[in-house]
């Protein structure tokens, strides 16, 4: 029996002459070529899925920004996304060139290329909002501006799925064993997206980590002049020991959290300690005069922690303007002690 | 049948009672030092019954969390509280000032409790002895602004700028300059991060005082994107501050760099 796969192979992005002169047997560089396609594709595919799925939440609030959610709940449009992104790039990568896998990568494609266009166009006319833009396929890991995640989503998906579409398998039979390797390794990937908010995952799906310069964190674009980075927010972290927060202030978790960061930021021998907020300057006052922190609140653009935590509150340790150490939730408050002489 | 305590017996509630003393007088301890070392603050304007209260001094203590209220028209000095959210009444022979301009309150200094404060619109709102008191937050110092009405407006740039220790070597370095340098610092009042590093540049002018080296300050509003000077000068965020020799623009400083004014000037200085 035949290879479905090789079976029928048919040119279709060609001229319609040379369409009829090649259905029955495309140029080998045509088939190359399009295996070429299809891995890197497939691959850029799964890169993306996989920044995506450490951080279902994000790319909901994403398809939410963007309107997509006016059927289904933006989750729910975020995980059907992820699945179908997760199940065509693994497709791809295992050589399955067949319309009905190159026809809905053309329509991802084609909708990927379409949301970051209209930013970048916007962006272009001035309507773009000043915000760290981490637009696009790649989710909260990268940080690129609206032209940036235009030209990259383009250059990085529009040859490679020319290049498949040179040799499209048109045949009426499926390759069945492929296709279900790749459903089921979908499946199992959005699984894991579903259950990624509750995995230790936050340093491999934030551009928070260990290792990191604080201050390189910034969001906004430096032709517009809306850059901000923490170097403007807390320079106090170029030297000595620090310990900081970023947190929802109006959030439970936080506010009872208040008594014990009250105790921390005064005692002796210990990091200093900053929260982070992207509240508004009324929450902030009455955050002051409601629970009497006596810890330094510094206002953060939203933009600027977004990329930082994947739920709040989350904590990170600075020493002489480095990250040592990331922590989900509020900060082992007696492990500091412990360490102090 | 009647039962007495035995030797041991009273000897267990001797220690526990030592116990007792102990843990009280430490939390006594690390009371008062809560209480320790309020600073000049000028957050605030303060209206008592509708008109602006005379001769104010508001301070305040991170530490406590709490804000202090002097003028002579108030019988005692005042504590905003804002773990308990209330206002307390303090006495003032238990009001200790310091040679540095701070204030400390003594044991024993809250003697009465006045109630709770209200918040709305940014302002407290309480009541002393039936009359209406409003702590507001003070509006932005706007425009081209002196060392002096920086201060002026909150005596706690003040109070900081006299703290900050000023590196001998670097300051040699900028009294030696013989060009005309001018260096202008873009600021807020509102922005936390400007009240810590824009009274450093305080100090370094006072101590550049007859150098060739004059400072400027310009208040922006706390939505910068606004005001016209922030986007002809291109400035990011706050503070910045820009040095000019010659009338020419060499070099800018930003946040961390402002941490030493004196270093950063004088690197920018050095490269020009």
């Amino acid at each position: 029996m035949s290879d479905p796969e090789t079976a029928s192979i048919q040119p279709t992005l060609s001229t319609p002459d040379a369409l009829s002169s090649e259905a029955d047997g495309p140029a080998s560089w045509r088939r190359i070529a399009a295996t070429v396609g299809c891995v890197v594709l497939g691959a850029v595919l799964l890169v993306a899925s996989w920044a995506k799925s450490l951080d279902p939440s994000s790319f909901a609030d994403l398809v939410t920004s963007e309107g997509l959610d006016f059927l289904l709940p933006a989750m729910a449009v975020a995980m059907i996304a992820l699945f179908l992104e997760w199940f065509l790039g693994f497709a791809l990568i295992l050589g399955v060139r067949h319309r009905w896998v190159f026809w809905p990568t053309a329509a991802l494609v084609a909708f990927f290329v379409f949301l970051t266009g209209r930013k970048y166009l916007a962006h272009l006319r001035g309507e773009a909002p000043v915000e760290g833009e981490s637009c696009g396929c790649f989710g909260n890991l990268v940080e690129r501006t609206p032209a940036e995640a235009f030209w990259q989503d383009f250059l990085l998906m529009v040859p490679a799925l020319l290049l498949i579409g040179l040799a499209i398998n048109t045949s009426r039979q499926l390759p069945w064993k492929r296709l279900a390797v790749a459903l089921v390794l979908g499946l199992g990937f959005t699984v894991f997206a579903w259950n990624a908010p509750s995995l230790p995952l936050d340093d491999l799906a934030t551009r928070l980590k260990p290792g990191i310069d604080p201050f390189g964190l910034c969001a906004g674009s430096a032709e517009d002049g809306s850059r901000v980075c923490l170097d403007a927010i807390l320079p106090e972290l170029a030297t000595g020991e620090h310990l900081v927060v970023m947190a929802d202030i109006q959030a439970e978790a936080f506010t009872t959290a208040i008594p014990d960061l009250n105790t921390f930021a005064w005692e002796e021998g210990v990091p200093a300690l900053w929260v982070l907020s992207s509240a508004t300057e009324e929450e902030l006052f009455e955050l002051r005069f409601g629970h009497g922190p006596t810890f330094e609140i510094r206002e953060t653009p939203s933009a600027v922690m977004a990329p930082l935590y994947r739920t709040l509150p989350r904590s990170f340790l600075v020493k002489d303007g480095t990250v040592v150490q990331t922590y989900s939730g509020l900060p082992p408050w007696d492990d500091f002690r412990k360490s102090q002489p | 049948m009647d039962r007495y305590l035995g030797f041991h017996e009273i000897r267990h509630l001797g220690r526990m009672a030592l116990i007792a003393m102990l843990a009280l007088s430490t939390a006594g301890m690390l009371g008062a030092q809560a209480m320790q070392g309020f600073e000049p603050s000028g957050e605030f304007e303060v209206e008592l019954a509708g008109e602006e209260l005379e001769g104010l001094e508001l301070f305040h203590s991170d530490r406590a969390g709490a804000y202090l209220i002097m003028a002579p028209a108030l019988k005692s000095p005042l504590l905003v509280n804002t773990r308990s959210r209330s206002i307390e009444a303090v006495s003032l022979m238990k009001v200790s000032k310091n040679d540095d301009g701070t204030i400390d309150l003594l044991n024993g200094a809250v003697f009465d409790n006045l109630g709770p404060f209200q918040t709305r619109h940014q302002s407290l709102v309480f009541n002393v002895k039936g009359q209406q008191m409003t702590l507001k937050v003070k509006p932005a110092l706007l425009g081209n602004q002196k060392a002096q009405s920086l201060s002026e407006h909150n005596p706690g740039y003040l109070f900081k700028s006299a703290a900050y220790e000023l590196d001998g070597t670097q300051m040699e370095a900028l009294k030696a300059e013989k060009r005309d340098v001018s260096v202008k610092i873009f600021f807020g009042t509102w922005c936390p991060v400007c009240s810590r590093l824009v009274p450093k540049v305080m100090r370094l002018e006072e101590g550049l005082e007859g150098s060739k080296i004059n400072f400027e300050y310009y208040g922006l509003p706390r939505v910068m994107t606004d005001d016209p000077v922030t986007q002809e000068m291109g400035i990011k965020g706050v503070p910045t501050g820009i040095v000019y020799v010659g009338g020419k623009e060499i070099g800018r400083l930003t946040g961390r760099e402002l941490h030493k004014p004196e270093a950063a000037i004088q690197k920018v200085l050095s490269g020009a």
